[in-house]
């Protein structure tokens, strides 16, 4: 497939009378935009903040976090198949990106039975975002933030609740991304996906978790596939399908923007054609509750990437428990179908050496790179703004306790190597 | 947890729908359960049948505390006799 992946560059935000991009500064009608969420039947409150790197502020129950793109040329719609949007293959033509822009979902859903909060029930305390200080450097920290708070009328089963919010988002996204519709990007990417076979075939295998065995398998909570939140076996995807917005998150523990920005796939997908073959993506559904089933999927992964020629694979994950053992399943699996195969992962706790740092290991897994713990040893200060909760910081101003060793993946969760967090680490 | 207490010299027999963690990391006795949701029973089979499933894992875990094993060993529970999954079925 042929792909551009056009960037416009953001360097501030501003609160404006109108809606626009002008000289690398994005001004936001804030008004306008919440009107845009209240749209919905189901949006009862709306109120957008701004938030950028330096600022005093502290962003918490934030739901998702998503770059502002519009496709211009080529079929679909970024962002497919979820809430009502077209489900056409996307990852061809051009795609507009407000580059360092992402809009944040903040909504708190007290309201909510413990089953429909999604799974993981509850974000963890510690997942607030920081926009300077120590805290400020998880790829959020470094992002201008268009922070949506939302709160949905009352009685809306967990499935509406989250649909709403996230058609509410959406709406935001598309009005932003819109700015870039009349103005020249910065930069034009282009990528080719043409198969290479003179060069080694290469993937990289996202595991990534499906809420299906707590949620039901209609539901739309959760990380999803063009849509589809559904335990299934192994998905081929082009990386430039990835960077459309094809895998989208509802409330997990990632991010729809940690996709769309992905530095492995990006990484690879500029690799493709002079260091090796990049075949593609493939997804592989966890959070199989038998053991049966988990082995099953991890022979189906390695027979997909045999027989689509790899020679090398890079694996990650995306949460810890027993989701880890579909992951050193894969890496297994691969490895014995002669796929080497890189583990890239972040570690639990080693608790000053007297615990294994990965919760499981098979003596396949030769080859790991570590993303760090999550950890924060030093304190949050003091901020002057609480973003996600309309204005009410509840505590969240106040400085907030270190995080240390496994607990910090809450707060900074680093799954693909944004690069920061290693800095800190050592 | 498994392996502290065995560690001091009391058997333990673990129960776990997921046997590949524990016999991974060392533990004694792994027996093998149904699912991570219902690791000793299963709610799709009826009470009688569940109940059944259940008391087989306890024994099969039993049995396995009284058995001498020197490396991480897995017990599998007994399948239920066919003849009897059909009669309650009907």
């Amino acid at each position: 497939m042929q792909y551009e992946r056009a960037s416009f560059p953001v360097s501030g935000l501003a609160s404006a009378s109108r809606t626009e991009l002008r000289d690398g500064i994005l001004h936001v009608d804030l008004e306008e935009l919440e009107a845009l969420a209240l749209e919905d039947q189901d949006i009862v409150r709306a109120n957008v903040q701004l938030a950028s790197p330096g600022d005093s502020a502290r962003i918490i129950n934030w739901r998702d976090i998503v770059e502002p793109a519009v496709k211009v040329e080529g079929p679909g719609t970024v962002y497919p198949a979820v809430f009502g949007r077209p489900a056409d293959q996307v990852g061809e033509g051009r795609t507009n990106r407000l580059a360092g822009v992402a809009v944040v979902q903040c909504a708190d859903p007290a309201g909510l039975t413990y089953e429909e909060r999604t799974w993981p029930p509850l974000r963890a305390p510690g997942a607030f975002i920081d926009k300077s200080g120590p805290g400020g450097e998880r790829p959020y920290g470094w992002l201008h933030n268009v922070c949506v708070e939302l709160e949905a009328r009352d009685g809306l089963t967990g499935d509406d609740w989250h649909s709403a919010m996230g058609r509410a988002t959406l709406k935001v996204v598309d009005r932003l991304a819109e700015t870039t519709l009349d103005a020249e990007p910065a930069d034009v990417e282009a990528f080719d996906t043409s198969p290479t076979p003179d060069k080694d075939g290469v993937v990289n295998i996202f595991v990534l978790a499906s809420d299906e065995w707590f949620c039901g398998a209609r539901s739309v909570l959760g990380t999803s596939i063009y849509g589809q939140t559904r335990l299934s076996a192994p998905w081929l995807l082009s990386p430039t399908e990835l960077f459309d917005g094809a895998v989208y998150h509802s409330g997990h523990s990632g991010s729809t923007w940690a996709m769309t920005n992905n530095p492995l796939a990006l990484k690879m997908a500029r690799e493709h054609g002079s260091t090796c073959n990049y075949i593609g993506v493939i997804v592989q559904r966890s959070n199989w509750t038998l053991q049966i089933e988990k082995d099953l999927m991890a022979d189906r992964l390695a027979h997909l990437a045999k027989s689509l020629g790899a020679k090398g694979a890079v694996l990650t994950t995306d949460i810890r428990g027993q989701r880890f053992v579909e992951t050193i399943l894969g890496v297994r699996a691969c490895e014995r179908a002669g796929i080497p195969t890189v583990l890239l992962t972040q570690e639990e706790d080693n608790e000053d050496g007297t615990a294994p740092p990965l919760l499981m290991s098979a003596p396949e897994v030769v080859s790991v790179v570590s993303t760090g713990t999550g950890g924060q040893e030093e304190p949050f200060p003091a901020v002057e703004r609480v973003i996600g909760a309309f204005g009410d910081g509840n505590g969240w101003e106040k400085p907030q306790p270190a995080i240390h060793g496994q607990y910090g993946q809450a707060y900074y969760n680093d799954l693909y190597g944004f690069g920061n967090q290693g800095r800190i680490d050592y | 947890m498994a392996k502290e207490i065995e560690r001091e010299g009391i058997p333990v027999a673990m129960m776990t729908a997921l046997p590949v963690i524990p016999l991974s990391v060392g533990a004694s006795r792994v027996v093998r359960g149904v699912r991570v949701e219902h690791v000793c029973g299963d709610p799709r089979l009826t009470p009688e049948l569940d109940r059944r499933l259940g008391r087989r894992i306890v024994e099969t875990a039993l049995d396995a505390l009284q058995t001498e094993v020197d490396q991480p060993t897995r017990f599998v529970p007994p399948e239920e006799p066919v003849a009897e999954v059909a009669a309650s079925a009907v």
